[in-house]
Formats: C-alpha cells, sequence, structure tokens
C-alpha cells in the first residue's frame, strides 16, 4: 500500500527526515511514535504532500505510483487522507458544503458520478451518530469556534465520508478527553478493514487502548529505529523514549 | 470631457426657458467654475478622474437605443418583481418598463413628467425635503467631511462637481412615492441599461424616492450595460424614509469594463425608520459610489453592505458618510472587498456623531481580500464623535487567502482553484446574510458566485 525509501526531506533548510523507511501493507494499522521533534508530523505532512517541505532523497510510493509528480489534492484523489493535528478553520465555508464538494472533486477526479444528495446526507447523518456530533455541526463553519475535541471529531468525520485508501492520523488523540478519545477510536475502526491502511502517529500509547495496531514504529532523530508489535507500545509507556532509544543506540 | 459635455448642454437647452433651464444652465456654470475634482483633494486621493476627464462624452440628447437594450433589459429580468422600471443611457422607456402589477399605494413616474408637472426644484438642487415631523427643514448637502462646527452639520453645500453636472442635465429618471402604509413586498426593479454607441455616451439620471410613514418598500437598482465603447452614468440618488417605514435599496453594478460609473446616494431617515442599503459591485470599468446617510430622529436604524469583486484594471471607490444627528439610532456598515488582477479599490468610510446623538450604537467594518500581488486596497475608517455616551466601533483589513486554509482544502481533494474560490466566497458570504429578503440574496448570490468563477486567480 504505503512504501517509502530512505526518505529525507527538509524544510527551510533544516533536514527532519533523514533516511526514513517504512512499509504498509493494505488493511495495516501502524502506529508511529516518537519524542517531540523526532519528524513524526513531518512524515504526515511528507506523505500528503504539503510544499512546505521539500523531499531531498529517497521515495514514497502508494499502491505501486511514485507520488513524487503528484499535488496535494491529486494525492487525496488517489485517496490518502491526512487527520490534522491542529485542524484548519475555515469562515465561511459550512461543513456540510466542505464535505460535499470535497468528496465531489474526489469522486470526479476518479470518474465517478457525483453523489447523489439524498445518500450523502444518509451517510453523513449515519457517521455523525455514530461519532456523537450534533446535527448543528452540519451548518456550522467548518471547525470555527470548535473545541480541540471537536475539530478532531470533525477529522474522523472527514475521514469516514471520504473512505480513504490510506488514513494517516497525526496526534488525532491529543487535546481528547477519554469520551472524546473513545468516540474517535469508534470512528476509525469503524474504517478498519476492506485493504484500508491506516497509519497512527501519536505520543503517548493511550489511544492504543482503542485501536489496536498491527505494528508499532519508534521514529527518533527523523529513522525509523525500532519496529514491533503492539507490545512494543506497552513497553514505551513503562520504560519511556529514553530506554528504548538507548537499547537502539 | 467638459468641453464636449458643455457644448453638448448649450445644444440640449437651446431655444427654451423657464426655472429649470434656469436650473440646468445654473449648474453647468457652477460645474465648469469648480472643474472635475483632483488628486489634491482629500475624498478624490486615491481616484483619479483623469481617464474621464480625456474622453469626449457627449450628452444622449433623446436618441433611445431601445431596440439595442431589448436584450440586455430581457436577460437581466427580475424574476419576482413587482415592477420593472427600465432607463436606457438615463432615460425612463415606457415601452421596456412594466408598472402594471404596482399597488395604488405605489407612485411611479418619470422625472421627466415630473419636471412638466410642478418640480420642487429646490429639493433637486439641494436634497432639501419638506420639513420631517420634529425636525427642522433638513437639507442633504453634496459629498464632504469635516465640514461640522460642534458637532452641528452643514447646511447646504452644492459643491460636488459630479452632482452639480447630474442637476446641468437634470431631465430624466425616476420618481418614485410610496403612500403611507403602503407595504410593497416584491421588489421594485429599476434597470438602468447603458448602450454604447461610436461616439461616448454620457447620462445623468436622478432617482427620487420617498416612502412614507409606515410604509415598507424593496428596490433593486441594477447597472448593465451593452455594446462596444465607453459609457458615463453620474447618477444622483434621493430617498427618505419617513417615520417608522422601512426603504430595502439594493444597488447592483454589473456594467462593462470601458464603463465609468459616479453616483451619490443620499438617504434621510426618520423617527424608528429602517433603510438597509446594499451594494454589490461586481462588474464595471471605473466607478466611485458616495452613500450618504443622515439619522435625522430618534430610533432610525440602517444596515449597509458593500460588496466588491475586481478583476482587470478595474477601479472601485466607496466613500460612505454615515450622519448620526439624532438619539437612539444604529448603524451597521460592513464593506467587503475582493481584488484580482491589477484592480484597484478604495474604501473611506465616515462616522460623524453629532453631540445631540447620544446612545448611538454605530458599527463599521471594512475587510479586503487580495488575490494577486499586483491589486491594491486603499482603506480608511474614520469616527468623529461629539456625543459622549455612544458605542462606536471601526476596524478595517487588508489580506491575502489564508494558505493554511488551501492547503487543508487540497489534502481533501479539493484542486487549488476550487479550494481558492471556496474560501473567497467564504469571506465574503456572511454579507449576503445580512440581506433579509432570501429571494434577492440568492439572486445575488447566484451572480456573486458565476463573478467569482471568472476571476483571474491568485496568480494572476
Amino acid at each position: 500500500m504505503l512504501t517509502i525509501q530512505d526518505l529525507t526531506a527538509e524544510i527551510d533548510g533544516t533536514e527532519i527526515l533523514k533516511g526514513l523507511s517504512l512499509n504498509v501493507g493494505p488493511g495495516e494499522v501502524h502506529a508511529i511514535m516518537g519524542p517531540n521533534g523526532s519528524g513524526k508530523s513531518t512524515l504526515g505532512k511528507v506523505i500528503a504532500g504539503l510544499e512546505d517541505y521539500e523531499v531531498t532523497g529517497g521515495s514514497i510510493a502508494f499502491e505501486g505510483e511514485d507520488l513524487a509528480e503528484l499535488s496535494v489534492e491529486e494525492r487525496a484523489q488517489k485517496g490518502i487522507f491526512l487527520g490534522f493535528q491542529y485542524p484548519v478553520e475555515l469562515p465561511g465555508v459550512s461543513n456540510t458544503y466542505f464535505l460535499k464538494t470535497a468528496l465531489n472533486a474526489q469522486r470526479r477526479a476518479r470518474g465517478e458520478d457525483e453523489i447523489d444528495s439524498f445518500e450523502f446526507l444518509k451517510r453523513l447523518n449515519a457517521h455523525m451518530k455514530l461519532l456523537e456530533m450534533d446535527s448543528r455541526y452540519k451548518k456550522r463553519f467548518v471547525n470555527v469556534g470548535f473545541s480541540g475535541g471537536e475539530k478532531k471529531r470533525n477529522e474522523i468525520l472527514q475521514l469516514l465520508m471520504l473512505q480513504p485508501r490510506l488514513a494517516i492520523l497525526d496526534e488525532t488523540d491529543s487535546g481528547l478527553d477519554i469520551d472524546a478519545l473513545r468516540i474517535v477510536a469508534q470512528g476509525v475502526n469503524a474504517l478498519r478493514g476492506e485493504g484500508r491502511s491506516i497509519v497512527l502517529i501519536t505520543h503517548y500509547q493511550r489511544l492504543l487502548d482503542y485501536i489496536q495496531p498491527d505494528v508499532v514504529h519508534v521514529l527518533s532523530e527523523g529513522r525509523i529505529v525500532h519496529t514491533g508489535e503492539a507490545s512494543l507500545a506497552l513497553r514505551l509507556e513503562d520504560e519511556g523514549y529514553a530506554g528504548i532509544l538507548g537499547e537502539s543506540a | 470631457m467638459i468641453d464636449s459635455l458643455a457644448k453638448s448642454h448649450e445644444a440640449w437647452i437651446a431655444g427654451a426657458d423657464g426655472p429649470v433651464q434656469d436650473l440646468r444652465q445654473r449648474s453647468m456654470e457652477a460645474f465648469e467654475t469648480h472643474g472635475l475634482p483632483n488628486k489634491r483633494v482629500e475624498s478624490w486621493k486615491y481616484t483619479s478622474a483623469a481617464k474621464l476627464a480625456r474622453t469626449p462624452f457627449i450628452h444622449d440628447a433623446g436618441v433611445l437605443f431601445e431596440a439595442l437594450a431589448g436584450s440586455v433589459v430581457g436577460s437581466n429580468a427580475l424574476p419576482g418583481a413587482a415592477a420593472e422600471i427600465v432607463l436606457v443611457n438615463g432615460r425612463f422607456s415606457e415601452g421596456l418598463s412594466r408598472l402594471s402589477g404596482l399597488p395604488s399605494g405605489v407612485r411611479v413616474r418619470s422625472m421627466q413628467a415630473y419636471l412638466s408637472e410642478q418640480p420642487d426644484l429646490d429639493r433637486l438642487e439641494t436634497g432639501t425635503w419638506p420639513a420631517l415631523p420634529n425636525a427642522a427643514r433638513t437639507t442633504l448637502g453634496p459629498y464632504r467631511r469635516s465640514d461640522s462646527q460642534d458637532g452641528q452639520p452643514a447646511a447646504k453645500r452644492p459643491e460636488s462637481a459630479f452632482h452639480l453636472l447630474n442637476t446641468a442635465f437634470l431631465g430624466d429618471g425616476i420618481v418614485i412615492e410610496v403612500g403611507p402604509e403602503t407595504i410593497l413586498r416584491d421588489p421594485i426593479h429599476i434597470l438602468h441599461a447603458m448602450v454604447a454607441s461610436e461616439e461616448p455616451i454620457a447620462a445623468h439620471p436622478r432617482l427620487v424616492i420617498d416612502v412614507g410613514r409606515h410604509a415598507s418598500v424593496c428596490l433593486v437598482e441594477h447597472h448593465v450595460g451593452t455594446g462596444d465603447g465607453p459609457t458615463f452614468a453620474n447618477l444622483v440618488v434621493d430617498a427618505r424614509v419617513q417615520a417608522s417605514a422601512r426603504l430595502e435599496h439594493h444597488l447592483w453594478h454589473e456594467l462593462d469594463d470601458t464603463a465609468f460609473h459616479v453616483q451619490h446616494s443620499r438617504a434621510l431617515i426618520g423617527r424608528d425608520a429602517v433603510l438597509e442599503h446594499h451594494v454589490a459591485w461586481l462588474r464595471g470599468g471605473w466607478g466611485r459610489h458616495d452613500l450618504e446617510l443622515r439619522f435625522t430622529e430618534a430610533g432610525a436604524s440602517a444596515t449597509c453592505t458593500g460588496l466588491t469583486v475586481a478583476d482587470g484594471s478595474q477601479h472601485v471607490d466607496h466613500h460612505t458618510w454615515l450622519r448620526h444627528e439624532a438619539p437612539h439610532c444604529t448603524s451597521r456598515e460592513t464593506y467587503k472587498g475582493v481584488f484580482a488582477g491589477k484592480s484597484r479599490g478604495v474604501f473611506n468610510g465616515m462616522v460623524h456623531i453629532a453631540n445631540e446623538a447620544q446612545h448611538t450604537n454605530a458599527a463599521l467594518s471594512n475587510k479586503n481580500l487580495l488575490l494577486s500581488d499586483r491589486a491594491q486596497v486603499q482603506t480608511k475608517p474614520e469616527l468623529e464623535i461629539h456625543a459622549d455616551d455612544v458605542k462606536a466601533a471601526h476596524g478595517c483589513t487588508v489580506g491575502q487567502l489564508d494558505r493554511a486554509g488551501l492547503d487543508y482544502l487540497r489534502t481533501r481533494g479539493i484542486a487549488r482553484p476550487e479550494a481558492e474560490g471556496i474560501m473567497t466566497i467564504g469571506f465574503i458570504i456572511d454579507l449576503l446574510d445580512e440581506i433579509t429578503n432570501e429571494r434577492l440574496r440568492d439572486v445575488l448570490e447566484d451572480r456573486v458566485r458565476a463573478r467569482l468563477n471568472e476571476l483571474s486567480g491568485v496568480r494572476g
């Protein structure tokens, strides 16, 4: 599904990713953990194609296709979704309009018909119910005046509406209370399977209590230094990054 | 332009006399003495009339371009309008207009007809209306600021060049009188069609709107153009909203890029009366709009919005002057502009609160979005407060599309041009929501979206 080889990337001349390799197979859930500043968020943004970062070496392939020449929107149209750590507010753009426009843009790009309005609303209502979102969020401007938890829930709503092939969720658990965490995890779990892959970028282990990963990676200084099973996350919780990183060094 | 118009004027008024002729003659002389404003005049600092001055405009002395206007009139008819009033190059066209649907309380005449009856020339010259109850004889002066002393508004100041020019060519336009307690829900559509010909055509229509007490009316003034070549429309619109009346006045600009447009819109707002004034300047060449509102009695209120969408070498200048002269009046003014290409925008909003205007609540805001590195905006909100117990706020911004927002939309699969469009609509959508008439709001939204879709874009 996703194959990253020897990836190096920089922002404003500072190298952040320093030869990162990662393989995510279809239907797999990978967790990427690591201390602050290790390059976790950068990895997500580079996969999504955001232009703040310059890829200086290595390659990213998605379903066998090299992404280097593809724009942000083309990557999204191919089924890559980035859930933002800090979702952006869009004044004047209603949530429903945003979701429908995004969904139809992706469908058009794939040569599909635009979604029927009735079908769209049916799906929207079902997903909002799952995420325990009040229907007033349909009309509200995207993320404007939302609390941190509401913004994260709104990211998951987009995830469920867009049904990507690969979801990269950047610190989706940060700023969530325990109830919100459970709801968000419920949303992510609803997407699992059918060959859809998920990359969870997280600082803490607690999200992984709710979303069981197949593989856990530890990222440090722009490289993956440790890869293991779900139990690795528990070890991290016990020993801290210092313990694990000390061992790998 | 001055020479060619003076010649037109001479020919036009030759051989007739009477008080109207005297007024025209007097105004032309005053205009010629005054000359066009130049950039040394503070209120014209950022708007140059040089190109206008160089174009040899002539007065359309009676040739009606009705046949040519027909198509543009048909395609711009407003669905659901109570009446369609059509002016072609400033002249009322009976053939293209439809007035039959109006209730008996609403009287619509051409200015030409009004002038042939018993015109109140003093009103036409100075904007003086018969006294409102509880108010002194009230005069609307042409646009001028900082001419007040101790919070007292200045009286008669007949010195705006364009205003004088309009009076010099006083000949046609529309007079609308809405009788007391007449409620007209459907809008009256006033379509101004400017038809270009081989020679540059100038038009100077005058509109007078009088809304009686407890009456309510909605007007949509709509400026469109057709044909090749420059046109120049120079309008004066005088409105009075009497006690407890409501006037909803829309002004839509969809002129050609060779059009020059100057308009001075004035209104007196009486006791507990409500004015909604919404300008949407979507297309055109060079334009200047002066809005002057006087809150003459307690409880008057106004909501004003202005939307500018400019591209190419369009130039749009909004000057507003809100004159709070009575206590307990409210004004909310929001102007927004979207500028692409190498377009230019000017906004100057003055809110004047006289010392007797206690408990005024006034808010003024101007926000601008630049879609191109070559577009420019000059914006200046001004407050002049003489009363000590008021609420007044003002602010202005100039910015570009938020990069983070664009990226966010793109990560959801929305291509850059569409993302820019969504964010631009998002920037102005709250202005449309200020329009209480939902049908008009929707018609306008369609026109705004169509216009935004043609813009040359961020990189323009």
